[in-house]
């Protein structure tokens, strides 16, 4: 069965006040039916750039070049028209920060059906059984978005992504803001949908920890590039890029004797995409840096003993 | 353990939670207060580094902000190296040079408007130690990892990253060489290679200026990384304390061992996750607070045990159970 999501050769540029920004410079990923990605990075990487460009939702002034295939269409080159009849039905978006998504002073059901209505065909109300569905129960339709907590929000969110039906669920941050227990059922949640659906997801996060429970893949972003990819938990475990190492070390393992007091970071700060460094991107960070990864700017590629591996690292062998 | 009422003055005790109540008055006329903190006792010592652990909503800030002062208590007592807290301007004065915060997220910290070295040099200038201004903010940002200081100095906020603001936040508390430090949730608006880098700051003024930290959060993770006691917060109480190792290698009140379990699944550990969400303070259930939630009371386990009785009428106090542990749980020992 082909992806359900190609992205190949993908560049987008901001047009900022100081310039053009690259925000993702060359993105390859693919997604198949009922897998998910975890895309993983820190702030300023390009990931929920990435994320939005799925869907055109950027500002009219980004170029954007390459191709992103939904369902084997290519979203770049499509009339508006076909545009609206793909987002929701086919990919749909649970934002991060519930709290400003929702509108305040609509009820939550009548929020859900105007999703449908907007992309979607059904003439009867869905949002009583989509409540049903993400465990809020119908009941709470009724209620407005301050009447809900935070982990009652996201799930009413996840409810509106699911209104149409769509293959891609795109999870920018699901659980960025809520606490461990919630985080844990909203995980839970999101993992019963997808396997019930036969769903795809991107799972967009900072959090490394939270991928190990929900993907199949991980990719790890690093100034607007795929760095590292490969088996979840193969990756999660075993990373060989420096930055995915240093990424996996600084979520300490509890019980493990070596991060006791031992809390491990990176020096250094992510580069500013106008003025990257020469070579590979995060040589100035780089504990393990040579010479010749001043100059070199290495493509992703496999790793000798993993055939599901590929790295971006000119230290990481070649295949 | 400060025992109820009671403050002990041994030599290496330094702060002094006993039996400290915090209740916001209810909103309508009729309506029941929220008892945000219902009953904490902690002690803090000389150079510790203790951990307050809770959800959001259990009452750990507004703990937090009890004992910097910040926050009226309506019952029990908070003493600080030996004395209570301060009522007077020039008592409340001195104590806030000897207790300092640092905040969540350090770009609300910062006045923008302030370069560095005035953010760093402002406390000094408002406790009058201006002596020597420019070499003890110099001192105090080079100790905090921003070196060459002079680099740094004329900067403003916006000008640096997010872990370096958190950075000059933290030098702006160290140029007072506070005893006791109140970190909220100092790493969780940073990212994670920053995260550690500021963990492992914390770790080592502590160390070096034998301060004691009390950093409050809600990830189980920062305490393995640098604390050397826990207290787990539910609903406005403390209901386990003990010292890092005993508490994460053998949790034994239930909602420590549920909060555990989510964050080590990948060590393929069962994952127990509690249903619902951490209910509302005006409304603490009686008999011990975590009953309606406790998955012991709801597999029927505590039935088994003959203590279901116990856990819907009876509230749990903190009992010593292990070494340095204690737990609010009538399962534990029966």
């Amino acid at each position: 069965m082909s992806a359900v999501l190609e992205v190949r050769d993908l560049h987008i540029t901001y047009a900022s006040s100081s310039g053009l920004v690259p925000a993702v410079r060359g993105v390859d990923l693919e997604i198949a039916p009922g897998e998910t990605l975890g895309l993983a990075g820190e702030s300023g990487c390009g990931k929920s750039t990435l994320a939005m460009a799925l869907l055109r939702l950027v500002p009219p002034s980004t170029q954007i070049t390459g191709s992103i295939k939904l369902a084997g269409q290519d979203i770049l080159t499509m009339k508006p028209g076909q545009l609206r009849a793909a987002r929701w039905a086919q990919a749909s978006v649970v934002f991060q920060g519930a709290q400003h998504v929702l509108n305040p002073v609509r009820r939550i059901g009548r929020q859900i059906d105007e999703a449908i209505e907007a992309h979607g065909s059904a003439s009867v109300s869905r949002a009583g059984e989509l409540l049903d569905l993400v465990g809020l129960g119908a009941r709470r339709g009724d209620d407005y978005p301050h009447e809900l907590s935070g982990g009652q929000k996201q799930r009413s969110l996840i409810a509106m992504a699911l209104a149409c039906d769509p293959l891609l669920l795109i999870a920018d941050e699901p659980t960025t803001a809520l606490d461990v227990m919630v985080q844990a059922q909203i995980l839970q949640l999101l993992d019963n949908i997808k396997r019930e659906r036969g769903l795809s997801m991107l799972f967009i996060t900072h959090d490394l920890s939270v991928l190990s429970h929900t993907a199949d893949r991980v990719a790890v972003m690093y100034a607007g590039r795929i760095i590292e990819v490969g088996a979840g938990d193969a990756l999660l475990r075993n990373s060989l890029h420096p930055y995915s190492k240093a990424l996996t070390a600084s979520f300490p393992i509890i019980g493990d004797p070596s991060s006791r007091h031992q809390p491990r970071g990176l020096a250094g700060d992510p580069p500013d995409p106008n003025n990257l460094p020469s070579g590979c991107p995060f040589h100035p960070r780089c504990t393990v840096a040579i010479d010749e990864c001043q100059s070199v700017d290495v493509q992703l590629r496999h790793a000798a003993d993993d055939e599901e591996r590929s790295v971006a690292c000119v230290l990481v062998g070649k295949s | 353990m400060c025992a109820g009422g009671q403050i002990m003055t041994a030599t290496e005790s330094l702060l002094n939670v006993s039996n400290v109540h915090v209740a916001y008055p209810a909103r309508r006329r009729g309506g029941k207060s929220a008892r945000a903190v219902d009953g904490v006792d902690l002690e803090i010592r000389l150079g510790e580094i203790v951990a307050l652990v809770g959800e959001s909503g259990c009452g750990k800030t507004t703990l937090a902000r009890a004992i910097l002062g910040l926050q009226k208590i309506s019952e029990g007592l908070i003493a600080f190296d030996g004395e209570l807290l301060p009522t007077s301007a020039n008592g409340k004065k001195a104590f806030r040079r000897r207790v300092q915060i640092v905040f969540q997220d350090p770009t609300a910290s910062l006045n923008p408007r302030q370069s560095v070295y005035e953010i760093v040099a402002e406390g000094l200038r408002i406790h009058g130690l201006g002596e020597n201004e420019h070499h003890v903010v110099k001192t105090a940002l080079e100790q905090c990892g921003l070196h060459p200081a002079e680099r740094y100095m004329l900067k403003y906020p916006h000008e640096l990253s997010g872990g370096q603001r958190q950075r000059v936040v933290i030098a702006g508390a160290m140029v007072l060489k506070p005893q006791l430090l109140v970190a909220d949730e100092p790493v969780s608006s940073l990212d994670a290679s920053v995260r550690g880098e500021i963990l492992a700051l914390l770790q080592r003024l502590a160390r070096d200026e034998n301060m004691a930290v009390l950093v409050v959060t809600h990830d189980l993770g920062l305490p393995w990384n640098i604390a050397d006691r826990i207290a787990v917060m539910y609903l406005g109480r403390i209901v386990e304390i003990g010292t890092t190792e005993e508490l994460l290698a053998n949790p034994k009140h239930p909602y420590t061992q549920a909060l555990l379990s989510v964050v080590l699944e990948h060590l393929g550990m069962p994952q127990q996750i509690l249903v619902g969400e951490m209910p509302d303070p005006t409304e603490i259930a009686s008999g011990c607070r975590f009953h309606p939630r406790c998955p012991l009371v709801q597999s029927g386990e505590a039935q088994r045990r003959g203590i279901a009785d116990r856990c819907t009428h009876e509230d749990p106090l903190l009992q010593m159970s292990g070494n340095q542990q204690s737990v609010a749980c009538h399962a534990v020992g029966v």
